[in-house]
């Protein structure tokens, strides 16, 4: 695996959700391990969709340098899903025959094109994995010389469609998100856009630290439609590939921020990874319990949160969590003290068995 | 790392065709034989058929790059119907897991045991020839040592471009092709690699570009008639395609027969 293109940061983040208006405000919150009274209850409309993408999209933009030349990736399990819900319910009562309704590269373009941006500009649809995936392949558009800058956008809203059907697996809380705990009952859902910048470091600007992507892995478990791997196969190989990318042990990882659905199996499987892959305990923590689960966009808003923890130094709490059914693992309960974090890693698994990893750094840009 | 990559084998489907095969670039192939209707299980097929005789371990981490236009529109309908109808007292758990975009990449995940890495791409009518180039880029930098990638669109009669069964069957009717589905499936699957891959055939090209570039977002999406092109392209076995996505990119594929 090739390791000498490390030299790329996260030039600048953005997230909002119903919520939260920015990444600082979630930041605070998730630092205080508080849970927010809310989930899913964003309007389901097409325009609170465009307006979120173009929210955090809008954020990013003052800070690339080449627009002509920069790249743009979104990232989504299910696009626009309001307005395919709108278009199904016309459907019904028999309009709408033969037009198409918001598809997946639609979006791109009806948000993409305000913004003037002339790079590659595509989406990228792994489920829930999506957001991390997304940030995959702008390391990789950036490393293989295709571009210099990558703007990564990740979203999904949640609606009736999306609610009914995890409602039909028997996968929602009935009290509220609390993963890894005894009494956890499932996840709860929610609305978010995220983006982030994502560029080739400039050898001529003065050294200094910044936060990287310096390894990656993707895997499949091939094993089931929607349940993870009960041996976490996928997502072992997924971190193991990302700690070979990055030339790490598996010592070396300081932090771990988890896809930590809440849900028995996905949990269940979590541990059981980081029981394998980390002996030294690292900590552990996640965010679905603040913000809830945000399908598409929870990677990257995730990645981004992760990214804070590295440059402060201090990994809050596991929201939501109250009595851990995994006393072995390291999961962080309580607000602590600042500590060096050099390597983070962060997780995503979705459906169909898919799982990513990305570790960050804190460092010098070689 | 630049490793050079190679055309192994490739195949293409629409259901709404009689016979549904539309071309086969490697070998002979009994079309689908099994009386099976859904997209996924005839794509599965199709990716089983590529893979076959490649060795195990290099089936293990290969990576699977999928463009699509339409997504899971086809199965996002089965399944608000199902939560609609009866007071929307049953929602359909079945029908909900086929609910997303990257639905039919997994089941073929499942279907072939590859556990290597999976992206689906959406870029207006260059979605399948983006996830090419991108497919053929991660081998390029050692990424994955070998790849299925292309398209798959599975239309409804709702949909534009989509037939009604009455109509996809009317041909079949006539012949008794069991493999005609009801859901009009294009696909077009092709197996790319590296100049040593045990237990493949012979390479029928080298891919000597494959790129991605830009251009203004301009027009409204059209459905992937990239597909289309795909087929044109790998049926002439060399040359250059280059699709315009609609979306601000450009795709560009060059192959060189061998």
């Amino acid at each position: 695996m090739p390791n000498s293109d490390h030299a790329m940061e996260i030039v600048t983040s953005a997230a909002v959700t119903p919520e939260f208006a920015s990444i600082n405000a979630l930041w605070n919150t998730w630092q205080t391990g508080h849970q927010a009274q809310h989930h899913a209850t964003s309007p389901p409309s097409a325009a609170n969709w465009h307006h979120l993408v173009a929210s955090v999209l809008q954020q990013t933009l003052g800070h690339v340098r080449d627009a002509p030349h920069c790249a743009l990736i979104l990232a989504t399990a299910k696009g626009n899903i309001a307005n395919i819900e709108e278009w199904m319910a016309n459907l019904r009562q028999g309009k709408n025959a033969g037009q198409l309704p918001e598809l997946m590269s639609d979006s791109l373009n009806i948000v993409g094109r305000k913004f003037g941006l002339g790079g590659p500009c595509y989406v990228v649809s792994t489920a829930c994995t999506s957001g991390l995936t997304a940030l995959i392949e702008a390391r990789e558009l950036i490393a293989s010389g295709v571009v210099s800058e990558v703007i990564v956008v990740a979203a999904d809203t949640i609606t009736g469609f999306t609610r009914d059907g995890f409602k039909s697996l028997k996968a929602l809380t009935q009290i509220t998100c609390r993963p890894f705990d005894k009494n956890r009952d499932g996840l709860a859902l929610g609305s978010a856009a995220a983006a982030c910048l994502l560029r080739r470091f400039d050898p001529g600007t003065p050294p200094q630290r910044t936060v990287s992507v310096i390894g990656w892995g993707i895997a499949a478990d091939a094993m089931h439609r929607t349940a993870p791997d009960r041996a976490a196969g996928g997502l072992i190989r997924a971190i193991r590939s990302a700690l070979s990318m990055a030339r790490l042990e598996p010592q070396s990882i300081d932090a771990v921020v988890l896809h930590g659905t809440g849900t028995r199996y996905n949990d269940q499987m979590e541990a059981t990874a980081m029981r394998e892959l980390f002996s030294h305990r690292p900590a552990l923590s996640g965010l679905k319990g603040l913000i809830g689960h945000t399908l598409g966009a929870a990677g990257l808003i995730e990645t981004l949160l992760a990214g804070q923890c590295l440059t402060t130094g201090i990994v809050p709490p596991m929201v939501g969590l109250q009595l851990t059914e995994y006393p072995d693992l390291n999961l962080v309960m309580q607000p602590g003290p600042a500590r060096p974090i050099k390597h983070l890693l962060k997780t995503a698994s979705g459906f169909g068995g898919l799982n990513a990893a990305v570790i960050l750094a804190h460092t010098v840009p070689p | 790392m630049n490793i050079p990559v190679y055309l192994y084998a490739w195949i293409s489907l629409d259901t709404s065709r009689t016979p549904p095969v539309l071309g086969w670039g490697s070998g002979s192939w009994q079309a689908v034989e099994r009386p099976t209707t859904k997209a996924a299980n005839l794509a599965c097929d199709a990716a089983q058929a590529l893979m076959a005789g490649v060795a195990s371990t290099l089936r293990d981490g290969s990576g699977l790059f999928i463009g699509t236009t339409t997504g899971s529109l086809h199965d996002d309908i089965i399944f608000d119907n199902s939560r609609t109808t009866d007071g929307g007292q049953y929602p359909s758990p079945n029908a909900f897991r086929r609910t997303l975009p990257s639905t039919i990449a997994t089941e073929l995940t499942m279907d072939l045991g590859l556990h290597g890495p999976v992206v689906v791409y959406a870029a207006g009518a260059a979605s399948a020839v983006v996830a090419c180039v991108r497919g053929v880029e991660y081998i390029r930098r050692g990424m994955v040592p070998l790849a299925i990638v292309g398209g798959i669109e599975v239309w409804n009669e709702a949909l534009p471009g989509g037939v009604a069964p009455a109509h996809v069957s009317a041909d079949a009717a006539t012949t008794a092709q069991p493999q005609v589905s009801p859901e009009r499936c294009q696909l077009v699957l092709v197996c790319i690699g590296p100049a040593e891959l045990p237990g493949a055939q012979r390479p029928m090209g080298e891919f000597t570009q494959a790129r991605l570039g830009g251009s203004n977002i301009h027009s409204p999406t059209s459905v992937d008639c990239s597909l289309q092109t795909l087929v044109n392209f790998l049926v002439a076995g060399q040359g250059q395609l280059v699709v315009d996505g609609a979306v601000g990119i450009q795709a560009w594929l060059e192959l060189q027969r061998r």
